[in-house]
């Protein structure tokens, strides 16, 4: 036995520098959710605004600029010097609110801003802000994260002293303080030094007929690009994509013009889950009135521009669904809707659950409902959209991209199983609407091919046939014709296959042989209207 | 060089208002195109901008964008500003770079970089001033092109001044069309030594060589010497026949001066802004067009602005609060 190593022991886990400098590297899944970052730290920071450029339709440049109180020179050397990436002012002190608008505080770790790391190789920052003394203060500073002189990480963490070393991720430097500008208050993030890869795929999605067409004021943009999107966001391109999903994930209101995401017109409004979720939305609306955030993107001035439903004549409906208990010894509470239709819901991005944990949308519409197992494969789940607004709890769940969450966290286990049980529901009412319709749509269509062949009957036979359909028990025959009586007889007590449409194909075509073979004068004339008997039933039903 | 600003800088808008302006109004009534194509470092307030625009030179499109503007910008924090403020994004997007480091790119400097960019900072600096020349270069011809670096063609001494040289390019890069309107502005107070013995030794030389010029000399200020000439006057005199027209002819240009204005900065001192039509032309026909203009220039040029004067004009003072506050109607309208 090794000498060094006692027999028993134990300790504090401690976390490596390697994990930390890991997270330079980018953590976020698309662009949109890079950029819901920097938007995130401008909603903590109380800016009442914050406006990102990529300097359409280059794409060589990116900032984000907002008004709120400013990154203190202090709070940069903390950050960058002192105590590192990922560490995160924010919540001293148990804060759980901003101090201006009473938003809750969205960042929990330190790693917002390298957001922006993920879509340049360097970038700059300026800060103007009122120091504690209520002086106007500023400063600007670079930071570097690819360079010769900086080491390449895997180059880094194949060094057999990586344990002993600090890893060095980037550069920074501050030039100098520069004069405070009182209409510049706030952070400012930008950068000239924009990856290819970004620049590249956001120019190549903006062909000359978007170009032609691109409006910069978001409802115009909808109807121009998104209102027309047939299937998938995605048919849209990188820059549209990028836009709708950033307009999706933040934390803002809805489309204020509309006021609620859903044609009321639509709906049974004396329902009671109705009401419940209508209240949710006003209270929401009101809520992010007062909390006077804006995102313009590119100049646009981004809302969630959701409107529901998207198709007509789909029999609509809207859940509501609410929870507030202690689980494993934290509070969760939630609220959202769940809105469904018996279409699938377009673009297909919106199918699904969004949860927003503090406004903020995580991960994007979930389509597999938090893995909803029971239905998931069938088409009804594309029937389904909805919102839940977690208030308190959850935010154990979230994992450090803030984009997904722990599947085996207790909060979030919770809100999976409430939300299936609701899901149940939801799909059992909506399969039970469906069924109606359907029923009603295949009597119809029975009526119309019944009166189809009725007609072709006739008119072969003079008047001599008519068509009739009966239930004659399991023994008597699936067609069978009484040439005294002028009737051909379906008989619909019979089901040779197991399908419903099936069997009725099998009864339309077997009755049309009968009705060739009864009223066509030579054997010719019963080919060509047996024939065209079959092409009917089949245009009919298939 | 500090940058003033510009939104309460009344000495510059003299230079706009009598000498831009009018002479904008007047060109794109002749060249009558739907849409004037403009370059300009119009910086983060965009005032002359949002002048032509105001005053009908440049026209929105339905997508509100300004679809033949082209903004050149140094200073990377600045462009989100411009963004801001020129709302919505124009149809083309900002160049980023130094204007002088743009037009003088060559591409034989960066053959030994071109395998280290991904890598390297300063490689990728340099690349994005490839790209922007690429760019900037791909947009010439313009209608007009303003010229008002916030740098001094002056300083240092021709020979070795990037700006000069950047001026000399947009001569060569205006080739494909035969007229076209620039505005070129910079400090005078400022004049490199060499500079100075250039416009001297060139003015004695044209005294001399042309009588034309020499007898306007006379009849406007009663002497033939350099040094008998008020300062801004010789300055703006050198300044047509030294720096201009050689940049001009070598493209096969002439030029004619439709004003020089001299005004002064904050700080009292004395800037020059020339507003010159452009018009391709055969070198025979440019001589005798630049001894014409040498003459005018020399007997009615410049206007002058000192800041006692110029800053209480009433008439500058308030149609630079009406391009703030139509700057401002449509950052509004906008908004709603």
């Amino acid at each position: 036995m090794n000498m060094n190593i006692p027999e028993t022991d134990q300790g504090a886990i401690k976390v490596s520098e390697v994990s930390i400098a890991q997270l330079s590297r980018g953590l976020y899944r698309s662009t949109a959710a890079a950029f819901k970052e920097l938007v995130s730290n401008a909603w903590d920071a109380d800016a009442a605004s914050v406006r990102i450029d990529t300097n359409y339709p280059d794409f060589n440049f990116i900032s984000c600029v907002d008004n709120g109180p400013g990154m203190t020179l202090e709070q940069f050397l903390n950050y960058f010097n002192k105590q590192g990436i990922g560490y995160c002012f924010k919540r001293k002190g148990n804060k759980n609110i901003t101090d201006k608008y009473e938003r809750p505080i969205i960042g929990r770790l330190g790693i917002g801003m390298l957001a922006i790391g993920q879509l340049c190789h360097s970038f700059e920052i300026e800060s103007h802000y009122i120091n504690q003394q209520g002086k106007g203060e500023a400063y600007k500073a670079e930071i570097i994260l690819l360079d010769e002189s900086i080491p390449l990480l895997d180059e880094k963490l194949s060094d057999k002293n990586v344990e002993k070393e600090e890893i060095e991720v980037g550069k920074w430097r501050y030039d100098s303080k520069i004069p405070y500008d009182e209409s510049k208050q706030g952070f400012r993030i930008y950068s000239a030094d924009v990856r290819d890869t970004f620049t590249q795929e956001m120019k190549a999605s903006i062909d000359s007929n978007i170009k032609a067409s691109l409006a910069f004021d978001f409802s115009t943009l909808h109807k121009r690009f998104y209102d027309e999107t047939k299937k998938s966001i995605r048919e849209r391109m990188s820059y549209l994509e990028n836009v709708w999903e950033l307009s999706i994930l933040c934390p803002l209101p809805y489309y204020e013009k509309k006021d609620y995401p859903f044609f009321l017109d639509s709906f049974n409004t004396s329902d009671e889950e109705f009401k419940d979720a209508l209240k949710l939305i006003e209270d929401y609306q009101s809520r992010f009135r007062i909390y006077n955030f804006r995102v313009i993107f590119d100049g646009i001035d981004l809302k969630r521009h959701i409107q529901f439903p998207t198709e007509y004549d789909t029999t609509p409906r809207i859940f509501y669904t609410h929870n507030d208990e202690i689980v494993a010894g934290r509070q969760l509470k939630y609220s959202g809707y769940i809105f469904a239709q018996t279409n699938a819901i377009t673009p297909l991005e919106l199918n699904g659950l969004q949860i927003r944990l503090r406004g903020v949308g995580i991960g994007g519409y979930d389509s597999t409902f938090l893995k909803y197992y029971k239905q998931i494969e069938t088409i009804r789940s594309r029937w389904v959209s909805g919102e839940i607004f977690v208030e308190v709890g959850l935010e154990s769940a979230l994992n450090i991209d803030r984009d997904s969450f722990n599947e085996h966290d207790e909060h979030f286990k919770k809100l999976q199983s409430e939300l299936h049980e609701k899901l149940d529901k939801v799909f059992n009412i909506m399969e039970s609407i469906a069924k109606v319709k359907r029923d009603v749509k295949r009597e119809s269509k029975d009526r119309t091919i019944h009166e189809n062949l009725e007609s072709i009957i006739k008119e072969n036979s003079d008047g001599r046939f008519e068509l009739l359909e009966r239930e004659l028990g399991r023994g008597a025959p699936l067609v069978s014709v009484n040439r005294e009586q002028g009737e051909i007889i379906l008989n619909t007590s019979l089901s040779p296959l197991k399908k419903k449409k099936a069997n009725m194909i099998i009864r339309h075509i077997a009755s049309a042989y009968y009705i060739a073979k009864s009223t066509a004068k030579n054997s010719e004339d019963e080919f060509d209207i047996f024939y065209r008997l079959v092409k009917d039933i089949l245009a009919e039903l298939v | 060089m500090t940058i003033p600003d510009w939104d309460n800088y009344i000495c510059k808008h003299c230079a706009r208002y009598y000498g831009w302006l009018p002479a904008s109004q007047e060109f794109a009534a002749r060249i009558r195109k739907n849409h004037v194509k403009y370059f300009t470092l119009s910086d983060t307030q965009a005032i002359d901008i949002f002048m032509l625009e105001m005053e009908g030179i440049l026209v929105r499109d339905g997508n509100k964008m300004l679809p033949e503007v082209v903004i050149c910008e140094e200073e990377a924090g600045k462009i989100p500003i411009i963004l801001d403020v020129v709302r919505p994004p124009l149809r083309e997007a900002v160049i980023y770079g130094r204007l002088q480091d743009l037009l003088t790119y060559e591409e034989a400097d960066d053959n030994e970089l071109s395998s280290a960019w991904a890598r390297s900072y300063e490689g990728r600096k340099r690349k994005k001033v490839k790209e922007g020349h690429d760019k900037l270069v791909s947009f010439f011809p313009f209608d007009i092109v303003n010229f008002d670096p916030n740098d001094n063609l002056l300083n240092p001494s021709l020979k070795n001044n990037k700006l000069y040289q950047a001026l000399e390019r947009i001569f060569e890069l205006q080739k494909d069309t035969d007229t076209f309107l620039l505005m070129v502005t910079t400090p005078i107070y400022d004049v490199a030594i060499g500079t100075e013995d250039k416009f001297k030794s060139d003015f004695q030389r044209n005294t001399e060589k042309y009588p034309e010029f020499s007898s306007s000399l006379k009849n406007s200020f009663g002497v033939i010497n350099f040094n008998g000439v008020e300062e801004h006057k010789k300055i703006a005199i050198c300044f047509v026949k030294s720096l201009i027209y050689p940049a001009a002819l070598k493209s096969g240009w002439s030029c004619s001066h439709k004003g020089i204005y001299v005004y002064e900065n904050p700080k009292c001192n004395k800037y020059l802004d020339a507003v010159i039509e452009c018009v391709k032309t055969s070198d025979e026909k440019a001589k005798n067009s630049y001894i014409a203009d040498l003459v005018r220039v020399t007997e009615n040029m410049p206007e002058y602005y000192p800041k006692s004067v110029s800053s209480k004009d009433k008439k500058i003072i308030s149609h630079l609060e009406s391009i703030k506050a139509f700057r401002e109607a449509g950052r509004q309208l906008d908004l709603q």
